[in-house]
């Protein structure tokens, strides 16, 4: 009886599954947990424990919906987990190339460094950074591969400074995090 | 149906002249059969299932276990779902358990009122859900790379390159917002649209794409509630005002589970 019709307008989708089993896990533990008329019945499951269950079926149902499709390492392909991955680290390797490109122009160009620390508004800290750019590497670098993981999930600051040439490394390698996490923010 | 010291009554939900066939070859909660226990003109949907299973620590017990809970609410819903079709039905949450059948039906007597007016209240309607995704795509940002590139060799470029990749970036995060924004505003149009089509409507909270397995972010949920007569005009008058930048999908018809208490919506 609950068969369930998607359509995007403009392109016809395909039918989801018809008839009343087929119809969404979460659909049906939205209504048959959440609503219905409740009733004390004798034997009492506090409504609380089922408050708090929700939320963790919010967490883990997909698992048992797709277990035989996906597999144990569902949480790999969560999209919200690998989708914002994969574009990371697309972002990191053409940030670590630029990097790369700066860094020889500055070694060829010495006084390139020299004009970009007059622009940074502090320049004490960008001083030894830019007279010596083969130790940025291994500072620009290592901090890459945590920060994905631990920005995504709980980074909910937005350090806005573009300012400050002297950080221009150090800043795009922190920004792509934030941003992708307001366009997922309801 | 005999009633075992050792047996309790789980109750489906109750309804109004359930035709006796209809529970024949029926298979509830635990793969157990289901009769209807009537009282006060009302038959309630019972099935009778073994007291360790059901008793309140194990109850509790079993709806953390997963796999329990999804065969047990299928079947709940499977119940309400294939009688809801031939008779009146006002569900009950899942997992209401009584000792036995007389306590049933001094509930049924008990409450009966309740039960009536929820009766004469969703008789001859339908529940129906839809639900409105941003699609992946429509949030920008992803085509912004590949140009950031150029002029990187270039003597100073790499400084201006640098403002601009910043500037770029706070526009894409601009731009998700907009996108975002304005899907928002299209599900709240929607939602609008459905609920003046419908007896009653109401908002439930919007699921996680965890929960959905989808890369598309929900930006509705909501539940209608229409008369089954003017179901397809309801069905039309959603599919007219569907915005083109979202994804809409429609569940149901579905038992009316999210408007058996009347004040709601």
């Amino acid at each position: 009886m609950s068969d369930t019709v998607r359509w995007n307008t403009g392109q016809p989708r395909r039918q989801e599954s018809a008839g009343n089993d087929g119809a969404n896990l979460a659909d049906i533990l939205e209504r048959v947990l959440d609503k219905g008329i409740v009733i004390a019945g004798d034997i009492q499951v506090n409504l609380l424990d089922i408050e708090l269950l929700t939320i963790k079926i919010r967490l883990v149902v997909a698992s048992v919906d797709r277990a035989k499709e996906m597999g144990i390492d569902w949480w790999e392909r969560d999209p919200t987990l690998s989708a914002g991955r994969q574009e990371l680290e697309d972002e990191n390797d053409e940030l670590r190339s630029r990097i790369a490109a700066l860094e020889a122009v500055m070694a060829r160009n010495p006084e390139l460094a020299e004009n970009v620390e007059e622009d940074a508004e502090e320049p004490d800290a960008e001083e030894s950074d830019a007279e010596e750019p083969d130790a940025e590497e291994p500072d620009a670098e290592e901090p890459d591969a945590e920060e994905p993981d631990a920005e995504a999930t709980d980074e909910p600051g937005d350090a806005d400074e573009p300012d400050g040439a002297g950080q221009d490394e150090a800043v795009p390698a922190e920004r792509p995090a934030p941003r992708r996490r307001k366009s997922r923010e309801r | 149906m005999s009633v075992v010291t050792d047996s309790v009554s789980y109750v489906y939900a109750v309804g109004r002249e359930v035709p006796v066939g209809s529970l024949d070859d029926l298979t509830g909660v635990a793969g157990r059969e289901v009769a209807a226990v009537a009282g006060s003109g009302l038959q309630a949907l019972v099935s009778t299932v073994p007291l360790e299973d059901f008793s309140g620590e194990k109850l509790e017990e079993r709806l953390q276990d997963l796999t329990w809970l999804a065969e047990t609410a299928r079947a709940h819903h499977h119940v309400v779902d294939t009688v809801g079709r031939a008779a009146a039905l006002v569900p009950l949450a899942l997992a209401t358990v009584f000792y036995d059948e007389a306590r049933v039906r001094a509930v049924l007597e008990e409450r009966g009122a309740e039960f009536t007016r929820a009766l004469d209240d969703l008789d001859g309607r339908a529940e129906f859900g839809v639900k409105v995704y941003l699609p992946t795509g429509a949030a920008p940002g992803a085509g912004e790379k590949g140009t950031a590139e150029k002029g990187t060799g270039e003597k100073g470029a790499g400084r201006t390159t640098g403002t601009e990749y910043l500037r770029r970036r706070r526009a894409a995060v601009g731009a998700a917002e907009r996108a975002m924004r304005s899907a928002r505003e299209s599900a709240d149009a929607l939602h609008d649209v459905a609920s003046e089509a419908a007896v009653r409507s109401r908002r439930h909270r919007v699921h996680d794409t965890a929960l959905t397995g989808r890369t598309d972010q929900m930006v509705l949920n909501g539940a209608y509630l229409v008369d089954r007569a003017r179901s397809g005009e309801w069905r039309a008058a959603v599919d007219r005002a569907a915005p083109g930048e979202v994804t809409v999908e429609i569940t149901g018809p579905w038992i009316p589970y999210s408007f058996v208490n009347g004040e709601d919506g």
